[in-house]
């Protein structure tokens, strides 16, 4: 399969009044050509961080100190505004978590979707009209099976409900997506009911327009449904990777194995204690793993030294020094 | 044996908000019991009426009809019109502990607070001790927490010590409104077990309200659904889980994104699910489920089904079950 993205050795962090807060920590992530990669982590171990690094879309205090984003071969970082416009209006798109604060509230749905549809490019160098446009429209709208899309069309974002705004959200970036789709957390401030049927609905569009995927979510079991490939992210650093059905049939790394007991089960089995501690501040981040303090099989040399990945068995990377002495 | 007597009843409550779009049927006509030192589960939907009905039993809203009785007393009214010693005994856990503890106070003053309201305590000293020791009861080392702020803490430190707060006069029941959804896995489990062991050393009735299926798995002893305002099913959770009966229910647990084959079999297989919920401000007519009901009749269209006891204390709101 062919590379399609590759983060190598990737490190933002934010600049605060109280300091830097260090918070990637050398990410590195590959997307080939028609792979679906889930990303999973507690919230604020860096997952969207370095998604909108990879769009550089990231907020006005970040720092890319270090690290290469190859994005069909081209470094992103080094990327003039044009080529970075031309990236994002064609190639990547994105569903953001909040559907309220990624539309705007003070133009009409049909509005903002036309005009995601005219920069798109889908339409080459033919001339685009109006009616194209919202023929275009209703027609995205239909394929997200939102019921009544011409009243919706006519809507504000606030007269729609949750579920509906995250599907105009998904209308728009898959009416234009060519190569890459980052999902991230699409459906967390959503019922079960309606999660249910916006997933169901992306992994079809998915599958129908062959795009390659990274699906970011706090729901375990969501991801497990969707994804070929899993990487598990700690404070700023991937500590795991390997396929769907290996991660979750053998977790290798102490943190992967934490998190995975953490979810409750529908066949209410042993509920377990769940993780020690949280998140480390990210200002003075733990020296070495950045996971020792809240692991039960530190020792020396994970105080001392980062780990880096080992191919474990079935072919799993894992970064744990753990590992490293057998 | 003598039958445990109920420590609290809800009879036939209902709420219902005047806003300028019409009247909001929050919640409309719902009964329930729940039982010294057991937890109850009330599932669904947001907008479904489950925090409202917290919110009444708690005297935040004062009900629109219908009664909430506590120890064999009705105590329907609005929390200002209590005794004190009623509060003392009724408490609650609010979903995002970010908002309902006060940012500008440290947390001993914050978990110290109901101690003084209520007289607890006869000084100074006797406070520090008293907060240390319910901060220890939440897992949290008193040294470190005492003089700290929210804003200092992580969500799961602060949940515990909406906790710690909640246990200060002893109540004997708790509402707990979605406490652990802003949390994260790790850190939810951890909270529960919390939860859990306090309720065992304290012998604490739990009203549980959240959303999520799984977890009311290992929580309660007993589940209530709620759809639009109403219960629709109830059940022992064992019971509930292994023969789901309502298409909500049914609709809602093949819903839930799942890790292991073995809950993969308890999802029922032939409801999808389809639809959102409607406005509460004009329900549907009839059952108020049979806009997204897969077996919807005529019938539901027109009469509200009544409860059926199915088996023994499962009792399910549906045309089809006879």
């Amino acid at each position: 399969m062919k590379l399609l993205l590759d983060v190598r050795d990737l490190y933002v962090g934010y600049n605060t009044y109280m300091g830097r807060l260090k918070v990637l920590n050398g990410v590195h992530l590959t997307v080939h050509q028609g792979e679906k990669v889930g990303i999973i982590g507690e919230s604020g171990c860096g997952k969207t961080t370095t998604m909108r690094a990879i769009l550089k879309i990231l907020a006005t205090n970040a720092v890319t100190d270090e690290g290469e984003i190859y994005f069909r071969g081209s470094d992103v970082l080094k990327m003039k505004k044009k080529e970075l416009t031309e990236m994002r209006r064609k190639q990547i798109t994105m569903i953001f978590q909040d559907p309220t604060a990624a539309l705007n509230p003070v133009f009409k749905v049909g509005t903002q979707l036309a005009d995601v549809i005219k920069y798109s490019g889908i339409y080459g160098s033919e001339k685009v009209t109006k009616e194209k446009l919202s023929a275009k429209s209703l027609e995205v709208l239909k394929e997200v099976a939102l019921p009544d899309p011409e009243r919706v069309l006519d809507s504000y974002p606030f007269q729609l409900s949750g579920g509906m705004r995250q599907r105009i959200c998904i209308a728009m970036s898959l009416a234009t997506a060519k190569d890459l789709l980052i999902a991230d957390e699409p459906t967390t401030n959503l019922d079960v009911t309606i999660q249910d049927q916006v997933l169901r609905l992306m992994k079809n569009l998915v599958e129908k327009r062959k795009l390659s995927v990274i699906f970011i979510s706090h729901a375990l079991g969501a991801v497990k449904d969707t994804v070929d490939r899993i990487y598990v992210m700690y404070a700023g650093n991937m500590v795991e990777v390997a396929e769907t059905k290996e991660l979750f049939a053998n977790p290798l790394h102490p943190y992967t194995q934490g998190l995975l007991e953490s979810v409750p089960k529908l066949t209410g089995s042993e509920f377990s204690e769940g993780i020690k501690g949280r998140i480390p501040d990210y200002i003075n981040p733990p020296t070495g793993c950045r996971f020792h303090p809240r692991c039960d099989y530190a020792s020396d040399m994970c105080k001392k030294e980062k780990p880096s990945f080992i191919k474990a068995e079935n072919d799993q990377d894992v970064a744990c020094w753990y590992y490293h002495k057998r | 044996m003598k039958k445990a007597e109920d420590l609290l009843v809800v009879e036939n409550l209902t709420k219902h908000f005047k806003t300028s779009f019409g009247v909001v049927r929050a919640v409309d006509g719902i009964n329930f019991k729940v039982r010294p030192g057991e937890t109850f589960g009330l599932v669904g939907e947001s907008g479904s009426g489950k925090s409202t009905t917290g919110y009444v039993i708690m005297g935040i809203y004062t009900p629109t009809s219908g009664k909430v009785i506590f120890k064999g007393k009705d105590i329907s009214t609005h929390a200002k019109r209590r005794p004190k010693h009623l509060k003392k005994d009724l408490a609650i856990v609010f979903q995002d502990p970010a908002s309902s503890l006060n940012p500008t106070k440290a947390v001993r003053d914050i978990v110290g607070l109901p101690l003084k309201v209520h007289a607890l305590v006869n000084n100074d000293e006797e406070l520090g001790e008293k907060v240390a020791e319910l901060l220890k009861a939440a897992e949290l080392p008193p040294e470190d927490f005492m003089n700290r702020r929210p804003r200092d803490l992580g969500g799961g430190e602060r949940q515990a010590i909406a906790i710690a707060r909640a246990i200060a006069t002893n109540p004997s029941f708790i509402v707990l409104d979605e406490p652990t959804s802003a949390l994260d896995v790790s850190i939810q489990a951890k909270i529960i077990k919390v939860l859990m062991r306090l309720q065992r050393e304290l012998n604490l009735s739990y009203l549980f309200i959240t959303h999520d299926l799984s977890l009311m798995r290992n929580v309660a002893s007993r589940v209530a659904i709620m759809y639009l305002a109403q219960i629709v099913e109830f059940a022992p959770t064992r019971m509930f889980f292994q023969n789901p009966l309502h298409p909500y229910t049914q609709m809602l647990l093949s819903s839930v994104p799942v890790l292991t084959d073995e809950e993969e079999m308890l999802k029922p297989k032939e409801v999808t699910s389809r639809g959102e919920i409607p406005s509460s401000i004009r329900p549907p007519p009839g059952c108020r489920f049979h806009t997204r009901c897969p077996f919807a009749m005529d019938v539901c269209k027109v009469k509200e089904p009544t409860f059926v006891m199915v088996e023994s204390r499962h009792h399910v709101a549906c045309h089809r079950i006879k």
